[in-house]
């Protein structure tokens, strides 16, 4: 059904899922039901990723600055989370698909934090996919704290500052061991990277796209990586020494 | 007690109830019944199809409903213009308040769609059970639709549950079987049969076998598309199915298409 390159699929694919709140606006319903309908999405777009051969898939559910928006949608959010979690896990388990959460997670609700840790615990083992939920995410944050972390160590002179380098410093992020995003899409019409994965982003391909994330479906996925496998990938260098022409 | 034992319970308690009351009772006992579900299934529709923001729409849908259910309870079985006026003023009255919302502000089609949509679904279509009451052995015939649709409920619930494999429409209903849909249309027709040999001989065989069997298949396609609507709007989840719950919709959504069919199969056909 797709022209895709199976070769190029990018391996990790990260997702800020915008426009369920403009989409229930537009449909004239209140913003709760704009974000149940972004559940459907969510669904199509992990079953599609692992229909696609995607290693990794990165969802930006629910922001460190989330907390701040109306107390009743806040909690219809966790509420949506839940419930997605509870119905999914089965799904994970007959796909493959191993879970993570990446954001600071101790913040979320009790039974919410039980419910996921569950899950997590339970698909661990599986291995065809990764799906990585951002949850009270927040890209300074994860830097901050990883700098935090990394002064208590040197502090206690456990490292040698010297030593630090772009690898180690990965491993004290809440990404650790996961692989750099390849691709980043942002669905909804805006351009922002809006404080997600700050340090992991450097070299990903960014593709923006106006259709609002409820309404996000197998084919703008499908969209998304065929304009990533028509850009040519150079991590700062020039097209010729990617050709090996030049040394 | 387990959800399904309830929901046999409280149908054998609220059903009797329901039944003595449409029997005994005279037309405008019925039309009260009617008028007030019709409110509730119109209430649920507004609350599934706009924001608290839409509080003219809302309520401008449950003025349609109780207008076109009085022109109903006004009207004759052969002279149907008063229902016909209804439906065309409160359709026209949309417009109205389409015209003030752009005044205000960006042009969104969505919500006239969904006031129009409201003067047919639930409000005419429910109508008819006001006007099926008024044709000659109107009360059976009000038994026979409710049959219909209850018999070919549960003939599918244990159909399915003993043969179900097939999935009818995954993404829409997640329970439902190709298995359950045959065996409501088994259960329908045959219930409708029994019944037209006790309490309507008058009507061929044939007539309740067809317009059974048709409106069996309606009643069906009022659930899914109830269900549907619902889906639309975010409001259902897939895979949750909790038997016992739902709001009046989901008692009604296949009555909703059973009325109108059985009326004018009679109206036209049969009479």
């Amino acid at each position: 059904m797709s022209d895709l390159d199976n070769k190029s699929i990018p391996a990790h694919i990260a997702v800020i899922m915008d426009g369920n709140g403009r989409w229930a606006k537009q449909h004239a319903l209140g913003r709760i039901a704009g974000h149940k309908k972004g559940v459907e999405a969510v669904r199509e777009t992990v079953t599609a990723c692992r229909e696609l051969g995607v290693r990794y898939l990165t969802l930006y559910a629910f922001s460190s600055e989330n907390w701040d928006r109306p107390a009743r949608e806040v909690k219809s959010l966790m509420g949506l989370l839940e419930k997605f979690l509870k119905m999914e896990l089965k799904t994970m388990l007959d796909r493959d698909i191993r879970l993570l959460a990446i954001g600071n997670c101790g913040t979320l609700p009790e039974n919410v934090l039980k419910t996921l840790n569950e899950v997590i615990s339970k698909t661990q083992g599986n291995s065809a996919m990764t799906l990585i939920l951002a949850l009270s995410y927040g890209g300074r944050d994860e830097i901050l704290e990883a700098v935090r972390k990394i002064a208590r160590e040197a502090a206690e002179g456990k490292i040698d500052p010297g030593d630090l380098n772009k690898e180690a410093f990965s491993d004290y992020l809440y990404t650790e061991g996961i692989p750099d995003p390849d691709l980043l899409i942002r669905t909804s019409g805006e351009h922002r990277i809006s404080n997600f994965l700050l340090w992991q982003t450097a070299y990903t391909e960014f593709y923006f796209t106006d259709v609002l994330w409820p309404d996000f479906r197998k084919k703008d996925l499908i969209a998304a990586i065929r304009d990533y496998q028509g850009r040519e990938r150079r991590f700062g260098k020039t097209s010729d020494q990617l050709l090996g022409d030049i040394p | 007690m387990s959800p399904h034992l309830m929901r046999w319970i409280t149908g054998l308690v609220a059903v009797p109830i329901l039944a003595a009351v449409i029997y005994f009772g005279n037309e405008a006992v019925f039309s009260v019944i009617v008028i007030i579900a019709a409110l509730m299934a119109c209430h649920e529709y507004n609350r599934t199809a706009f924001s608290d923001d839409f509080g003219f729409e809302r309520a401008q849908c449950l003025i349609a409903c109780l207008l076109v259910n009085f022109a109903a309870f006004y009207s004759s079985p052969n002279n149907l213009s008063l229902v016909l006026a209804a439906v065309t003023l409160s359709f026209l009255a949309c417009f109205f308040l389409f015209l003030y919302r752009c005044r205000q502000g960006a042009i969104n089609l969505e919500p006239l769609r969904k006031t129009a949509l409201s003067v047919l679904y639930p409000s005419l279509l429910i109508a008819h059970f006001i006007l099926i009451r008024k044709l000659d052995n109107g009360v059976f015939l009000i038994f026979l639709v409710f049959l219909i649709a209850f018999a070919g409920d549960t003939a599918a619930f244990y159909a399915g549950r003993n043969f179900g494999k097939r999935k009818l429409m995954p993404n829409v209903s997640a329970g439902k079987t190709v298995e359950g849909a045959i065996g409501s249309i088994v259960g329908s027709v045959a219930a409708a049969l029994v019944f037209r040999h006790f309490l309507l001989p008058d009507i061929s065989v044939l007539h309740v076998a067809v317009l059974s069997l048709a409106a069996n298949i309606l009643g069906q396609a009022g659930d899914l598309c109830e269900s549907t609507l619902k889906r639309s709007s975010g409001l259902k989840d897939s895979g949750a199915i909790l038997p016992g719950h739902g709001g009046i919709l989901d008692r009604i959504d296949s009555l909703l298409f059973i009325g109108p069919f059985v009326y004018y199969y009679i109206y036209f056909i049969v009479l």
